[in-house]
């Protein structure tokens, strides 16, 4: 980035630095992610058909595990979002 | 430069685009990165070395030479690189010899273990097509005997396909290197793409900025322009990779998170 700068921006140059997401630490044995999956799964809005242990995932791993649709309300994406499951 | 998100085909009209694709595949690669061994190993390819056969001008070596051979490209596309190891010391198997040909005399580089072969440009034919691709091989590992040869090559890229218009490709090639859209790497014991190490996948991460910062350069001062966008990924990759294990709240002990915080800001 600096290279860029300074090859290129003068004073009437705007730099602007932007993130589409934060970093933060895993505090436990459950990323946050994994929490949200669980809370889910344990109010009846998450269901698998088939789901073998994962680790630290924080999407949804497509060809691993088979979510049962006809049952599912929301699952977790990532550790800020819930999607709902609007035809379900 | 690198324009965030999926983005191909491209939408904007006025303007010049370098990739848009996803940080663990690119629709415009002939495949990603790999990882061969001679041993079973995870998320690798295996290789068998043999005695030599057919080789002309093996340079000098202690131990009877070896040879295999590295199946490039995908499914579809493919491409062969024969592999010659040698003895060159006395002390062991040391060296590496890549060439198209079983020539050693037109050979494409020599390698020793860590480094990495220069950029080459092969062809990749199937399917009744033929498509140049780049790539650059390192030697990951080779034991004395020969038993351990590890060998991987960074993501291979077509040399055209990933910009708009299309034939801008062309120029950073020809003017920065080639373009590395995305390297290996690993995110909790899962692999995407391929994983040779932290060293490996600081030096891939540090080719790839180093071409954008290249590129944008020599993009932005030829052609006009009122906005740019670059868009680096290893924040996230390291995310992904490295912070696990340095931030102390997860890491297994203070030896790893001061270990792995060093690598964190490495890629910084």
């Amino acid at each position: 980035m600096g290279e860029i700068v300074d090859a290129l921006a003068d004073e009437d140059t705007l730099v602007v630095v932007v993130s589409d997401h934060g970093i933060i630490g895993y505090r436990g044995e459950m990323s946050d992610t994994e929490l949200v999956r669980k809370i889910l799964i344990e109010n009846g809005y998450l269901v698998y058909r088939e789901r073998p242990e994962i680790g630290f995932a924080t999407k949804p791993q497509v060809e691993r595990e088979i979510t049962d649709w006809s049952k599912t309300k929301a699952i977790v994406h990532d550790d800020i979002y819930i999607y709902i499951n609007l035809r379900g | 430069m690198k324009w965030t998100g999926p983005q191909f085909p491209v939408t904007i009209k006025n303007g010049i685009q370098v990739d848009g694709c996803f940080c663990v595949e690119c629709c415009h690669e002939i495949p990603g990165p790999k990882l061969y061994s001679s041993v079973e190993e995870l998320h690798s390819e295996r290789i068998q070395l043999k005695s030599v056969q057919d080789w002309r001008n093996i340079p000098r070596s202690h131990s009877s030479p070896l040879e295999t051979v590295l199946k490039l490209g995908s499914r579809e596309l493919k491409a062969l690189l024969n592999v010659l190891i040698i003895d060159s010391q006395d002390k062991g198997y040391d060296k590496v010899i890549i060439s198209r040909e079983k020539d050693a005399n037109k050979c494409i580089d020599t390698l020793s273990v860590g480094s990495w072969s220069k950029w080459m440009i092969l062809n990749f034919e199937g399917c009744g097509k033929s498509i140049k691709g780049t790539l650059r091989l390192k030697l990951i590992e080779l034991s004395e005997d020969a038993t351990y040869l590890r060998i991987y090559y960074s993501q291979i890229m077509s040399v055209e396909g990933w910009t708009y218009p299309k034939e801008i490709a062309k120029e950073p090639i020809e003017n920065v290197g080639p373009f590395l859209q995305r390297v290996g790497y690993i995110q909790g014991g899962r692999i995407y793409g391929a994983w040779a190490g932290y060293d490996t996948f600081i030096e891939e991460l540090e080719y790839h900025h180093e071409w954008l910062a290249r590129a944008t350069r020599y993009l932005a001062k030829k052609y006009d322009w009122d906005l740019l966008f670059v868009h680096s990924h290893a924040p996230d990759y390291m995310l992904d990779s490295i912070i696990r294990r340095a931030d102390p709240l997860t890491a297994v002990s203070e030896e790893e998170s001061r270990e792995f915080l060093r690598l964190v800001a490495k890629v910084f």
